[in-house]
């Protein structure tokens, strides 16, 4: 019984790779994201990874296994990050594949242990993103060059590698919303609907003038918090059902964007959105690309006439 | 042989995928009792994949606050007091969305505030566990004791002066004869009952506030998580 579920469960996994499109998006967007966020930062690496900033480092994860090897990256943290760079461009490329990806993966976790104090849950899901995605086949879109597998139990294999990444990484999504929404029933404040008062009351957490307006609204207050809190217990399990998927995929994405404007927690909202889009099927990514590619394919075209007409 | 090899490493992946996601589950969701006895007992998987994904579970329902408190080393006169965390707060409200900066030094000095509050409440309960009835005195003592035997206490205290002093050459203020100290405590939220009373300063955005006696928002009733001793600039 057993085994015949795992040989059905087996097939299911190696008919098709069937996230391709998404895993594809996914590679560049983290990738992108990456980049941004080394952008953004670019200002503060020596406060961050440098051994002269005002924090007083007191390393104890690698160090014991290799004495002075975090320290020694710090003292060239400019060229690990020119390095990290270009491992980047090509992980969005797609040169190098799943070597690249490794790489990458090791490398962010490495940029992270320069300096755990920074590391938010944002940074652990994008680190536990890149180490999925080490097994995902994402090279079907968006690469320099397309390798055909002509090897069926070789194409086999790596199927249901990229679909238990795939899965992987939904589960993921559903395990953190799941532990978040069950801790949050065992708080007195989330329980009895006021939550969202407090925390959009953390001076931390003041996205904009309007927040204490609204944490003075009670209604909002009420709806707010059991909304957070339904969704965070609900989605683990409904997802999965095609009638609230969509659903669902909506509301994660409008209580993100909230956390997003209003407390301004700007990268880890954006890792949790893009994880969302997982739950779209192949089909629906492909159509969504296809029309996001006419929008911007007629806007240029435009663009050339209009310019042509004035010139 | 590569095809024997490639059909071994396909009857591998669904059993992995399942005992990785059955280990995975456990972890996450043990973290949400407060003995996390299956971390502890899978140390290094907890290490590489366990997160404890509680995100904003503990509604917290105060705000941190550091004071760094300035006086004459030869009168012991209090001369200035600031608080840097709302500061700090404001900061980031100011420049949203291109807050990178503020959120990043937010970031690193709340960390260490609140690195310094969970070992004073670690040593605190380790303490008081055995001898409820402990003296003031001796129990401060022996806080002392605790701290200085911890290099993490001693480098994230070290961090906050490092970033004391930072603020204070930013601000321009005469360190000259002065020693300094850090308070931090924990300011409390307006209960949500309260919420249609804000102090009568409250005008929407955050407002500052010192450790002036004469400031009437600022009470010292507030939980006190931690005073340092007072400290030379040379040191």
């Amino acid at each position: 019984m057993i085994r015949s579920s795992i040989i059905a469960c087996e097939d299911w996994f190696a008919k098709e790779n069937r996230k391709s499109a998404y895993l594809a998006f996914l590679r560049v967007a983290m990738s992108l994201w990456l980049l941004k966020e080394l952008l953004i930062d670019w200002s503060n690496f020596e406060v961050l990874y440098s051994n002269h900033s005002f924090i007083v480092r007191e390393d104890n994860t690698l160090m014991a296994l290799l004495p002075g090897a975090l320290s020694f990256v710090r003292d060239h943290y400019m060229t690990f990050i020119y390095l990290y760079i270009v491992v980047i461009i090509l992980n969005i490329l797609g040169v190098g594949r799943w070597i690249t990806a490794t790489v990458l993966f090791v490398m962010l976790d490495t940029l992270q242990k320069l300096n755990t104090s920074i590391v938010n849950g944002g940074d652990n899901m994008a680190r536990l993103v890149l180490l999925y995605l080490i097994f995902a086949s994402s090279y079907d879109y968006f690469v320099l060059y397309k390798t055909k597998i002509k090897n069926p139990e070789r194409k086999r294999m790596l199927n249901m590698m990229s679909n238990a990444a795939a899965y992987s990484l939904m589960l993921q999504l559903c395990l953190s919303y799941l532990c978040s929404g069950l801790g949050k029933l065992t708080n007195e404040l989330w329980k009895n609907g006021t939550a969202l008062y407090y925390t959009m009351s953390m001076d931390r957490f003041t996205g904009t003038p309007w927040n204490k307006h609204l944490a003075a609204n009670a209604l909002f207050v009420k709806i707010g918090t059991y909304y957070t809190l339904v969704f965070e217990i609900a989605f683990s399990f409904l997802v999965w059902i095609n009638k609230f998927r969509k659903p669902f995929i909506i509301a994660g994405l409008l209580l993100h964007l909230f956390i997003y404007v209003f407390m301004m927690l700007y990268g880890f909202e954006e890792v949790f959105i893009l994880l969302l889009g997982l739950f779209l099927t192949n089909d629906e990514a492909l159509r969504i690309a296809r029309r996001c590619k006419r929008i911007i394919f007629r806007t240029s075209k435009n663009q050339a006439v209009n310019y042509a007409a004035n010139s | 042989m590569k095809k024997s090899f490639y059909k071994f490493i396909s009857h591998l992946i669904i059993p992995l995928f399942l005992i990785y996601w059955i280990g995975n589950t456990s972890l996450g969701l043990s973290f949400i009792s407060s003995r996390n006895r299956l971390g502890e007992a899978f140390p290094t998987f907890n290490k590489l994949f366990g997160r404890s994904w509680n995100l904003f579970v503990k509604s917290i329902d105060f705000n941190d606050r550091m004071y760094l408190v300035l006086r004459d080393k030869t009168t012991k006169q209090q001369t200035d007091s600031l608080e840097l965390l709302e500061e700090l707060a404001i900061e980031k409200q100011q420049h949203a969305p291109f807050n990178q900066s503020e959120f990043i030094i937010d970031r690193l000095v709340n960390h260490y505030v609140n690195f310094i509050e969970h070992q004073r409440v670690k040593y605190l309960t380790l303490i008081t566990k055995y001898n409820r009835n402990i003296e003031v005195t001796e129990l401060k003592k022996r806080l002392d004791s605790f701290e200085k035997n911890d290099p993490s206490f001693q480098a994230g205290q070290q961090t906050l002066f490092n970033y004391c002093k930072i603020a204070l050459a930013r601000k321009n203020i005469d360190t000259t004869n002065k020693e300094f100290k850090i308070v931090i405590l924990e300011k409390k939220i307006q209960r949500f009952e309260d919420r249609k009373n804000p102090p009568a300063t409250d005008n929407g955005l955050l407002y500052l506030e010192t450790l002036d006696p004469k400031d009437s928002d600022t009470k010292m009733s507030d939980v006190i998580f931690f005073e340092s001793s007072y400290k030379s600039f040379t040191q």
